[in-house]
């Protein structure tokens, strides 16, 4: 067998594996691979790959794979996609700002109903502490000013109390 | 906050010996205030510690002994018939620590005015009252808010 045989064979070699060849060229194309080792391994390679295609197909992917498929090749080739408006899509994003909007208001007002206590605030003090450091203070701050301080810090309390205001409320004058 | 390490380690220092550790968490907070309020360089503000140190140890001798003459006081008016002249040296005595009290603040601030700038020594002067407003407000805030400081005579005080 020569290389001549198996290049004039090779053409009807993928007929006889698909099963499609006739049946006197399939005798001739068999006793050829019969000899020829190149072509018997050439022969059942395809084979395998008929019995592959033969199988059920793969499970088809889904539209979007085909649309984004298509969106790829268009850029790819210099064609801008015309942009699809899926109604789903707006929705979407609506709800997302619907979401964004009501999260923010809840957060809006726990922090209206809690503010933040600056680093040095106070507020930080445990209980004790806070006690030990009213005990600590008659040292540095005259008795003189005590009351004085205390009324002052009720105003300034009352005053950032009034400056508040809800949405759709007037804060105190 | 740029001397927080240095003022955590001058207030570690500052009731080291058997001061309850909210008293330390005192004195750290009045530090801390005070370095921020007054913008004390690390060295001013290792002075300042020493002030206040002494000066709250001061404070806790003058108390205590404030209240052991209030005491006596109590004792003498209540003794029949009323020994005038131990009265009389009582009232001195207690006047006199109750003075010393009163002045301590003042004493505190001269102490302080020897190495604080011009504009420390006026933010010192804002900043212990603003802070003493502060403290007030904050307790009669936790006592009106829950029973917590209800046991502390201070929470009832003002």
């Amino acid at each position: 067998m020569t290389s001549i045989d198996c290049h004039r064979l090779r053409p009807v070699l993928v007929d006889l594996a698909v099963g499609t060849l006739g049946y006197q060229q399939a005798e001739i194309v068999l006793a050829h691979v019969r000899a020829c080792a190149t072509c018997r391994g050439d022969l059942a390679a395809m084979r395998g790959v008929a019995s592959e295609l033969r199988q059920p197909a793969a499970e088809a992917p889904p539209d979007e794979f085909w649309q984004q498929q298509r969106t790829a090749i268009m850029r790819r080739i210099g064609v801008e996609p015309r942009a699809e408006r899926r109604p789903t899509r707006r929705w979407a994003i609506a709800g997302a700002l619907a979401t964004a909007a009501l999260a923010l208001l809840l957060v809006r007002g726990h922090f209206r109903a809690h503010p933040p206590a600056p680093a040095h605030s106070i507020d930080r003090l445990d209980d004790e502490t806070l006690l030990h450091l009213d005990d600590l203070l008659p040292a540095l701050v005259p008795a003189g000013t005590l009351d004085d301080a205390d009324a002052e810090a009720v105003a300034a309390n009352d005053g950032a109390d009034a400056a508040v205001a809800w949405p759709g409320e007037e804060p105190d004058s | 906050m740029r001397h927080v390490p240095l003022i955590l380690l001058l207030a570690a220092t500052l009731g080291a010996t058997s001061a309850p550790p909210a008293r330390d968490r005192a004195h750290t907070y009045l530090m801390l205030r005070v370095v921020d309020a007054l913008d004390l360089t690390d060295d001013k503000a290792l002075q300042m510690r020493d002030i206040l140190r002494r000066a709250d140890a001061r404070r806790l001798a003058l108390t205590s002994q404030r209240d052991t003459l209030d005491a006596k006081l109590r004792t003498a008016l209540n003794a029949a018939p009323i020994d005038s002249t131990a009265l009389s040296r009582l009232v001195a005595d207690t006047h006199d620590v109750q003075s010393q009290l009163a002045s301590l603040p003042e004493a505190t601030f001269d102490e302080a005015q020897k190495f604080l700038t011009v504009e420390q020594q006026a933010k010192l002067l804002l900043f212990r009252r603003e802070l003493q407003g502060e403290v007030r407000q904050a307790i009669r805030r936790r006592a009106t808010s829950g029973p917590a400081h209800a046991a502390h005579p201070k929470a009832d005080a003002h």
